[in-house]
């Protein structure tokens, strides 16, 4: 009992802390997309099933408060981020432990008070984005939404104790040689950006969370106009938070998908490291910058509206860049169904249908447009393409390409498959109709809605069903593969990879799972002589331009060979 | 409490592995350029701590405060209780963290804290530090949305044009920063005393007599104002910003006071002073947002319309007494 408590509630490693993660992960996953079939049966046909109308309002909020708050973040920050940051930067733990439990415990507790929020008094049905004049006292009195302001208080400040560790880590128990652009990984990059996002954009939904409950129960005017108060304030401090939230979600997301296709494709490194770790970075700063094309229809004059819409669309600059060098990556290596890992095709199906949500997210970034599509299912249609599949796919996919590696075992390849695909039809069945049903003015967040739609909503369901469907196979993958305890034989990682992951033992040796304590050692880092500056300083390149040792037989061009597999040795010199 | 101890933070000149692999290390490391380079010791150089069982503890305190205060704020449970309990839970709350910094100084005691693990937590306070900034930042956000463009309700005016009898910023508002910035001064004055090996209490207390003066000039403050923060957007703003603060300078001239306790103790050294530092970095931090709120909030936000605290709590009256006339608000509300 003692081990216990020691291991799971006292827990200062790194690992358990990332597994209690992904179980809370899975365990909320599954109570939203339950949320979410309620939700498809009560939208398969005209008429009302719930028959009160705030039960359905009260499992949307739900559903999205599950997905977004207790199912991608603590999965694919607190679980995967956990479990790799100090894999890949080869040290033993992170930098501070303690702190790390307490992110664990705030979560759970947050957890408990969603949860709490949902069962009182008829529920939570203000939406996730908690406007407030549905949101003030006056409209939605009672225990939930207080609960619910607890609760993401409490959210958000397990998010900070865990991007403050984990920045610190990244920042300061970097291996020397760990340039930060050379060599740190991927994931280590996405979550570096997801961090910085969280603890600059969570402290300004605080501060919005704390005036709500003020002026719920302390009679203050923030939001309220009688007052000179401004609901519009509220979005405003909402979005601040809301907006670099998504990139939150995806960030991650990003890394997982790079490695995975680094690995699938037999490659060193994901095509354009560099650029692709910039971009990453572009994306967080820029994540900042536009979280005005929330408000399109909120009163914001026309240049502000100008404003966002530009900079809306010049973050594809930076996903393009991602996307490009994923299908670079992916050029040249060997795919079949039969004989590539499963991740492969959660990490295509991502590629694929994100990229269908980033189109529709560009023609949802010009205000003209957006106006007409606000509120519809469009955009419903929009964030369950870069959401449900991106983010959610990332998190299947680097759930399949790292079960080996948590537990030394292996699933059942066509259980794996079979849910792959049912996900994939499923999901695009679902979300795909929704475009349509957007733009003949369905509006979000209505529990009944005219005959005309009737035919794509019976059709979405259907999909609903086949993903859910889909989740049970997934479970059952899971149940199989520890009734039958499979061990690996081979593992997918190529050496390079597994290097990321230092397991204790000796170089090339994966013993699977690794203990619970690695790196107890660090490789020594003896001087190495630099010819020039740190070439990623525009003034090095400059200087290289203009010095002697300029000459054209030093100039090192991409070979076109490259693209084909064939490695150019850089140690050569 | 389980406490393992660092190994050895060892050079790479000096340990044993390099010099019995190849004996010119010594000269060899003479020759690199250091400044593009880093030697990192072969062992791991920072601490390994043992299971706690304080953050479990902290969760499940704050989340039935949580609970507690939902419950109240919805008048489930009687105001005394409501209050008295916060407070309670808030005191169980703060000793949690008490226990959870004394392993911390027993750690400290017997040597885990490594140069490398006080770098760790130095960033961290730091990031900590960014993290209260943005909390800030979306409370400045709520005061510029409404002074920067006042509404009809206000009359298009910041201070609004009826009901609201600003402060005058340059009475009691300006002794708060004069006090604030010169406690700043007692704090790094406080630094500098441990750095030269004469540590002594009176910098410190200092520091900590000007906190509880500002918090009581505060309260005075709030006493005399001539609005309330149910008064509409400006009272709002202004003790929501200003009442935030306050709190932050009550934690901090909290957290100057347990270094105070432990410089007394004799605890810190040259090297091993990071509470104390931390601490003045937040009471520096603390003086730059009422400096901040000073600035904005007062002086920007009430410019050309004073009355002394002094007047109101004296005479009971409002320099715009008999303004605006019944007229004018007939004027301002029918036309």
């Amino acid at each position: 009992m003692k081990e216990w408590t020691h291991r799971w509630l006292k827990s200062v490693n790194h690992k358990d802390i990332g597994t209690i993660y992904l179980y809370m992960g899975l365990w909320s996953g599954v109570f939203g997309l339950s949320l979410s079939h309620c939700m498809r049966i009560e939208l398969s046909h005209p008429g009302e099933w719930l028959q009160v109308g705030y039960m359905y309002h009260s499992i949307m909020t739900m559903h999205a408060f599950m997905m977004i708050f207790f199912f991608v973040m603590p999965t694919s920050i607190g679980g995967l981020g956990n479990w790799f940051i100090p894999l890949m930067i080869k040290i033993k733990d992170l930098s501070m432990p303690r702190l790390n439990n307490l992110s664990v415990w705030l979560a759970l507790g947050s957890l408990f008070l969603m949860c709490m929020a949902f069962m009182s008094s008829g529920g939570l049905g203000c939406g996730w984005t908690m406007y407030p004049p549905l949101s003030n006292s006056e409209f939605m009195d009672g225990l939930p939404v207080d609960l619910a302001v607890f609760s993401l208080h409490m959210a958000g400040m397990s998010s900070i104790a865990g991007s403050i560790n984990f920045l610190v880590t990244i920042f300061n128990m970097r291996m020397g040689a760990l340039f930060f652009m050379s060599l740190n990984p991927m994931l280590i990059w996405t979550l570096f950006g997801t961090s910085i996002l969280l603890v600059t954009s969570v402290p300004v939904l605080a501060a919005g969370l704390t005036l709500l409950l003020l002026d719920r129960h302390f009679s203050t005017s923030f939001y309220y106009p009688e007052g000179g108060g401004d609901p519009i304030l509220w979005q405003h401090l909402f979005w601040f938070f809301g907006h670099p939230e998504v990139y939150i979600l995806i960030l991650p997301a990003f890394g997982v998908i790079s490695h995975i296709l680094c690995r699938s494709s037999a490659k060193l490194h994901v095509f354009g490291k560099i650029g692709m770790s910039w971009a990453s970075m572009g994306i967080a700063w820029m994540g900042f910058l536009v979280w005005g094309h929330h408000m399109f229809v909120a009163g914001l004059d026309i240049d502000t509206r100008a404003y966002f819409t530009a900079a809306t669309l010049m973050i594809a600059v930076p996903t393009g860049v991602k996307v490009f060098n994923w299908l670079a990556t992916i050029f040249g290596g060997v795919y079949s169904l039969k004989h590539s890992h499963p991740s492969t095709f959660w990490a295509i199906g991502f590629v694929l249908l994100f990229t269908i949500g980033g189109l529709t997210g560009v023609i949802l970034a010009n205000a003209a447009l957006s106006t007409l599509l606000h509120d519809s299912y469009y955009v419903v249609a929009h964030f369950h393409y870069v959401l449900s599949m991106g983010a959610v796919f990332a998190i299947f996919g680097g759930f399949w390409f790292w079960f080996p590696f948590w537990t030394g075992m292996v699933p059942r390849k066509d259980l794996v498959l079979t849910h792959f695909m049912l996900t994939f039809i499923g999901v695009n069945f679902t979300f795909f109709p929704m475009h349509w049903m957007g733009l003949t003015g369905m509006p979000r967040r209505y529990q009944d809605y005219p005959d005309i739609h009737s035919v794509w909503q019976a059709i979405s369901s259907t999909g609903g069903f086949c993903s859910y469907l889909a989740m049970g196979l997934f479970i059952s993958a899971i149940w199989e593969v520890y009734l039958v305890q499979r061990p690996l034989l081979f593992a997918f990682f190529v050496r390079s990879e597994s290097e990321y992951y230092g397991t204790g033992a000796g170089e090339g040796n994966t013993v699977l799972p690794c203990g619970s304590h690695t790196n107890g050692e660090m490789p020594k880092f003896v001087c190495y002589k630099h010819k020039e500056k740190k070439p990623y300083y525009i003034s090095a390149i400059i200087w290289r331009f203009l010095s002697k040792e300029w000459k054209p037989q030093n100039i090192k061009f991409a070979s076109p060979l490259g693209l084909f597999g064939e490695r150019v040795d850089e140690s050569e010199e | 409490m389980i406490i393992s101890l660092p190994s050895l933070y060892s050079s790479s000149g000096s340990s044993p592995e390099s010099l019995g692999s190849s004996p010119k290390v010594g000269s060899s490391i003479k020759k690199v350029n250091i400044k593009n380079s880093k030697v990192l010791p072969h062992r791991y150089p920072w601490a390994e701590c043992g299971p706690s069982p304080w953050p479990a503890c902290v969760s499940i305190m704050l989340v039935s405060l949580f609970i507690h205060m939902a419950f109240g704020f919805n008048c489930m449970v009687s105001k005394a209780e409501l209050w008295g309990g916060t407070l309670l839970m808030l005191i169980s709350l703060v000793m949690i963290l008490w226990a959870w910094w004394e392993s911390l100084n027993l750690e400290c005691l017997v040597g885990m804290m490594t140069g490398p693990e006080l770098k760790n937590l130095k960033t961290a306070f730091f990031l900590f530090l960014w993290t209260e900034i943005f909390f800030f930042v979306g409370l400045f956000w709520a005061f510029f949305h409404s002074a920067l463009v006042p509404s009809d309700e206000l009359g298009c005016m910041w201070p609004p044009i009826v009901g609201i009898m600003p402060l005058d910023p340059f009475a009691l508002p300006l002794v708060g920063v004069i006090i604030l910035i010169s406690s700043g001064y007692s704090a790094n004055r406080a630094v500098k005393h441990v750095k030269g090996r004469y540590p002594e209490w009176r910098a410190m207390g200092t520091t900590v007599f000007l906190g509880v003066l500002f918090t009581c000039l505060q309260l005075y403050e709030y006493k005399s104002a001539g609005f309330t923060m149910q008064d509409g957007i400006y009272g709002s703003c202004f003790f929501v910003i200003t009442g935030f603060h306050g709190l932050h300078v009550i934690g901090g001239t909290m957290f100057n006071t347990y270094c105070l306790a432990l410089m007394l103790k004799g605890d810190y050294t040259p090297s091993q002073m990071l509470s104390l530092r931390c601490a003045v970095w937040y009471w520096h931090f603390v003086d730059i947002v009422w400096i901040v709120a000073y600035l904005t909030v007062y002086v920007w936000g009430n410019w050309g319309m004073y009355i002394t605290p002094k007047q109101v709590w004296d005479k009971k009256m409002s320099i715009y007494e008999g303004w605006p006339s019944k007229e004018d608000i007939f004027h301002f509300i029918f036309i």
